[in-house]
């Protein structure tokens, strides 16, 4: 074997040694290790790091959209984001739609929506007809009445009247008095659109008289 | 320069101390073969980048093979270069440094021999089906399943030999390389597991996965490549100048504050991106944070160095390596600028992007990395390095090619993301601009690739001269002749 | 320091930390998320692609194209935008309210009134827009404060709005690209030229756009001799006498691009919506009416 760090050959010109490789260590010796003083970290150094650890924190809760998975680059939040489209007016249709109930529909459904049996009057809170999805039936009731019993909550509502309101009401007033019922007293149902209401208006200008159970079941609720 | 012991009585079964060169000699043949193949995967690597390169020029240019399209390529290139050279050079390097850093012998000589052969084949197998088709489409993930199953599976059995000799160490300090060096082995393995099966194995939905995509090439570079450089230019550094350390606990900080903070970095290229806000804001965050460490690093080699600032300029391994340190330096602040939202508003996805990656990969990576190899060859062959000038023509060629791709790339960057912010640059004009700046980095490749030749050429020379006497030794036991004189007994 | 197995629960520290904060924290948010219904039309968003179009991917994947074409809209802001919708019956007051409001000169109010709906104003903040547009707005003349996105990409036309995560649920791999060598194609779809001048610039991107650095797939086509007086199949000049066909995974990559859209507005990611012009009313027989 040859000494360590040696060329193994001759290889440079006739006479001349070949260049000692610049790679040895200092030391020159096979067996040397690095070794390590012992000093303190600079305070500024961690000062430095508490600093850009805090830095870093009010970077991303400044412009971390509020972790908000549904913000995206540029947007500062969802909030901003919901700002950016017309509001649908859910609340202002709630609060429009709790006038037209006190002044048209508690006198016969309550303020509790509970209904009154002395009214003939089934209740609103907790209503299947109420919380469908699909308003389609309950604007029915609402346009032009309803005559026959009807089955609210597993009990039956004898052969009572309600009264027609569509040449009362508008389009706006019924959309936002229905809202208004789906979204109160633990109710969660979707906002009635005023458009929708002017469909159904449409489709059923013809009906005559009052809607019945009967009437009511034919139309399909979508889903 | 003596060995510092922390025992002051020693235990009646102490082993005998082994000696340096029985250290090197017991991780030759490993080591040897994973920085031969190493070296091959990266000439091959440069000189498709050089095609790769070519073809933005022309894009005609061998556009009927499948196999070379561009959208193949490249990818196959950088999968080249981060595991067929990268990954298995540093992984030879943690085996060396923990070999030497815990004064025992590699015990393992045979599992890392089949750990390199597997680590080769997975490799092969990966860039073929890249090539052919079968991609995963994950940045630095592209190879399939089966690929990255064998890479998996070699970097476990590569990583309990190094935890096996980690535990096999003699009693004593522990050497702040070796912390890096640990903590880069879990930090891959896990982060390529992790990866693969998230986004390979078992797919999550969505943008998720540009998520954890970005959350691994982040991680490969922060978190394996760079600790294990880091670990290289702490033991080498005041090595090869003959000084010690200067701080152990700066060294502390250093690994613990990049441990903990450095996986959040890799988000920063979600900045922008379609994945909720806050994930690309943490990403840059992540890099404010990793400041901390950069400055202990820097300041821990500048008080080490001092007085031996010169040293450079006659050790070539200092050379790489300082030139490597420097590079990490650029690279945390690039990326910081890079990750600033108003920034990337303009260069994210433009040829910056690129030009970060090179500058990890080229300048950093690969300059501390091949400064390693041209220090522990020797020591592994007793065979010194037989050229001087080809080392220097090879750091030349490789600094400067990379300086040039980096810098070509950036500026390039830079003026196509002005251009493509202005709605009125058409954007075959964007493109059109962007010409002169690959033109100069393609220079720097061509560069780059001679210097890795150089390279190529000289480890060969030094392999050969290594193995001869084995050679002549194995047909002189078949041919039953004498061994020839004047050469290695 | 000095501890093999402490160490090792510090690293393993790091590792959690980094698992549950990067990995897990994000799973929860948009890894569980599902296609959602528009509320608009009941469709499904985002929309499942065709059997032709889902094959493309895995061509686009194959093909590594990825690596120069970015698939994510980029937005830069939003502001407001003043709409006239409809200009109503009662011109001479709106047409001074336009004039008081500073929205438009005297003499060009009552020629502004004529090419309703027409935009009034840019570049508005919220609350200012709504306020102008209430005061313009009475029970005839209808004005709208109109959303408008802001953006270099947005502006070149690579689509409506930005692109979220909701956009890319249907996508495996999801390439949402990190260079734009060639220009970004979320949207694609949106702006496709049909499919045959998509297949004309994957055959020979120089010549349909010339400067383009895109390699030309001449091994996704072959090319036959044709009879004369037979039409090419692309919109391409190719030697007389001969014809260039594209092969499936050709047609496949054709309609995945042209299945590339991202314009659907969502709640996340709100689309401009200018008024239009109201289509005429027609005598078409309304829908079977309910009883």
């Amino acid at each position: 074997m040859t000494k360590p760090n040696q060329p193994s050959s001759q290889r440079g010109k006739a006479g001349k040694p070949s260049p000692v490789p610049a790679t040895r260590p200092a030391s020159g010796s096979a067996d040397s290790e690095p070794s390590v003083q012992r000093n303190p970290v600079p305070p500024l150094l961690v000062l430095l790091l508490a600093g850009v650890m805090y830095w870093g924190s009010m970077y991303v809760i400044e412009f971390g959209g509020e972790a908000d998975a549904r913000v995206h680059y540029p947007y500062p939040s969802y909030k901003y984001i919901e700002g950016l489209v017309p509001p649908k007016g859910d609340a202002a249709a709630i609060a429009k739609g709790q006038a037209v109930y006190a002044q048209i529909c508690m006198g016969c459904h309550q303020a509790d929506g509970n209904g009154a049996t002395a009214q003939n009057a089934p209740p609103l809170a907790g209503s299947e007809w109420v919380l469908a999805k699909d308003p389609a039936r309950i604007i029915r009731i609402v346009l032009h009445g309803l005559s026959g019993p009807i089955k609210v909550k597993d009990k039956d509502w004898g052969a009572g009247q309600m009264v027609a309101w569509k040449d009362a009401l508008d389009n706006e007033q019924i959309a936002s008095v229905l809202t208004y019922v789906r979204n109160s007293w633990g109710n969660k149902a979707p906002v009635v659109n005023a458009e929708f209401v002017k469909t159904v208006r449409e489709e059923t200008k013809d009906h005559p008289g009052y809607m019945t159970v009967a009437d009511l079941e034919k139309v399909t609720l979508k889903e | 320069m003596s060995i510092p012991s922390s025992t002051s009585a020693s235990t009646p079964a102490e082993p005998a101390k082994v000696t340096g060169a029985e250290i090197d000699a017991s991780c030759r043949w490993p080591l040897l073969l994973l920085f031969a193949t190493a070296a091959l995967w990266l000439a091959g690597s440069a000189l498709f980048s050089l095609l790769v390169a070519i073809k933005l020029h022309k894009a005609d240019i061998l556009a009927d093979c499948p196999w070379l399209t561009l959208g193949r390529l490249r990818p196959a290139v950088n999968n080249a270069f981060l595991y067929g050279f990268a990954t298995p050079v540093a992984m030879g390097i943690t085996l060396w440094l923990l070999c030497r850093l815990g004064r025992v012998k590699l015990a393992f000589q045979w599992p890392m021999l089949i750990v390199c052969k597997l680590w080769n084949i997975g490799v092969f197998v990966g860039i073929w089906a890249i090539l052919a088709g079968g991609s995963t489409g994950f940045e630095w993930l592209e190879m399939p399943r089966y690929a990255s199953g064998i890479l998996f599976v070699a970097f476990v059995l590569f990583g309990l030999c190094a935890v096996g000799t980690f535990s096999m160490r003699r009693a004593g300090e522990l050497y702040p390389s070796q912390w890096f060096l640990l903590g880069a082995i879990f930090w891959m393995a896990w982060s390529y597991s992790a990866a693969n099966y998230l986004l390979v194995f078992e797919p999550v939905r969505g943008t998720f996965q540009s998520v954890i995509n970005a959350w691994f090439t982040g991680n490969l570079i922060n978190l394996w490549l760079a600790p294990v450089a880091l670990a290289a230019i702490y033991y080498f550094l005041p090595l090869q100048i003959g000084q010690p350390l200067y701080s152990r606990e700066l060294a502390a900080f250093a690994f613990w504050t990049t441990l903990f903070l450095g996986s959040f970095a890799g988000l920063s290229s979600l900045v922008g991106a379609p994945v909720p806000r806050w994930i690309g804001s943490a990403g840059t965050a992540g890099y404010l944070c990793l400041l901390a460490p950069l400055i202990a690093n820097a300041m821990n080699w500048h008080l080490t160095s001092k007085g031996n600032c010169s040293a450079w300029k006659h050790d070539l391994v200092l050379r790489f390596l300082a030139t490597g340190a420097v590079a990490y330096l650029a690279l945390g602040l690039l990326n910081l600028v890079l990750s600033v939202s108003r920034v990337s508003a303009v260069t994210s996805l433009t040829y910056a992007v690129v030009a970060k990656n090179y500058l990890a990969w080229y300048g950093f990576v690969a300059m501390v990395l091949l400064g390693c190899v041209y220090a522990i060859v020797p020591r592994l062959t007793q065979v010194a390095w037989p050229s001087e000038k080809l080392i220097r023509v090879h750091f030349t060629c490789s600094a400067l090619g990379a300086a040039l791709i980096v810098l070509a790339l950036l500026a390039g960057g830079v003026i196509q993301g002005f251009n493509l912010a202005n709605p009125s640059v058409a954007f075959l004009d964007v493109v059109r601009k962007t010409i002169p700046f690959i033109g100069i980095s393609t220079l720097g490749i061509l560069l780059f690739l001679i210097g890795q030749v150089v390279f190529l050429l000289h480890l060969g020379q030094v392999l050969r001269a290594c193995l001869q006497p084995f050679a002549q030794a194995i047909c002189a036991e078949c041919c039953g002749a004498p061994l020839k004189a004047g050469g290695k007994s | 320091m000095n501890n093999g197995p402490l160490l090792f629960l510090g690293i393993f520290a790091s590792v959690a930390t980094s698992f549950w904060m990067l990995l897990f924290a994000p799973q929860v948010q948009i890894g569980r998320q599902q296609a959602s219904v528009i509320e608009l039309t009941g469709e499904r968003y985002p929309a499942v692609r065709s059997g032709a179009a889902s094959q493309g991917a895995e061509v686009y994947r194959s093909l590594g194209c990825v690596e120069c074409h970015s698939q994510q809209v980029r937005q830069t802001g939003a502001n407001f935008e003043l709409w006239l919708a409809e200009p109503g019956t009662n011109r001479p007051v709106l047409a001074a309210t336009l004039v008081r409001l500073n929205l438009a000169s005297a003499v060009e109010a009552d020629k502004l009134l004529e090419k309703a709906p027409v935009k009034l104003r840019s570049a508005l903040g919220s609350i200012e827009a709504r306020m102008l547009a209430a005061q313009l707005t009475n029970d005839d003349a209808k004005a709208e404060a109109v959303l408008a996105t802001l953006g270099p990409d947005i502006q070149r036309g690579w689509g409506k709005r930005l692109t979220v995560t909701q956009d890319y649920l249907g996508d495996y791999p999801v390439q949402i690209g990190n260079l734009r060598v060639g220009p970004d194609l979320a949207n694609y779809g949106a702006r496709s030229p049909g499919a045959g001048v998509i297949l004309a610039h994957l055959y020979a991107p120089q010549k349909t756009m010339p400067g383009s650095m895109m390699p030309p797939y001449r091994f996704l086509f072959t090319t036959r001799r044709i009879n004369q007086g037979e039409k090419p199949t692309l919109p391409l000049d190719v030697a007389p006498g001969y014809d260039v066909v594209p092969s499936p995974e050709a047609e496949s990559l054709a309609a995945y691009l042209g299945s590339l859209r991202a314009e659907t507005p969502l709640p996340e990611a709100p689309v401009p919506a200018p008024p239009t012009k109201a289509a005429p009313a027609t005598n078409a027989p309304a829908a079977t009416p309910a009883p």
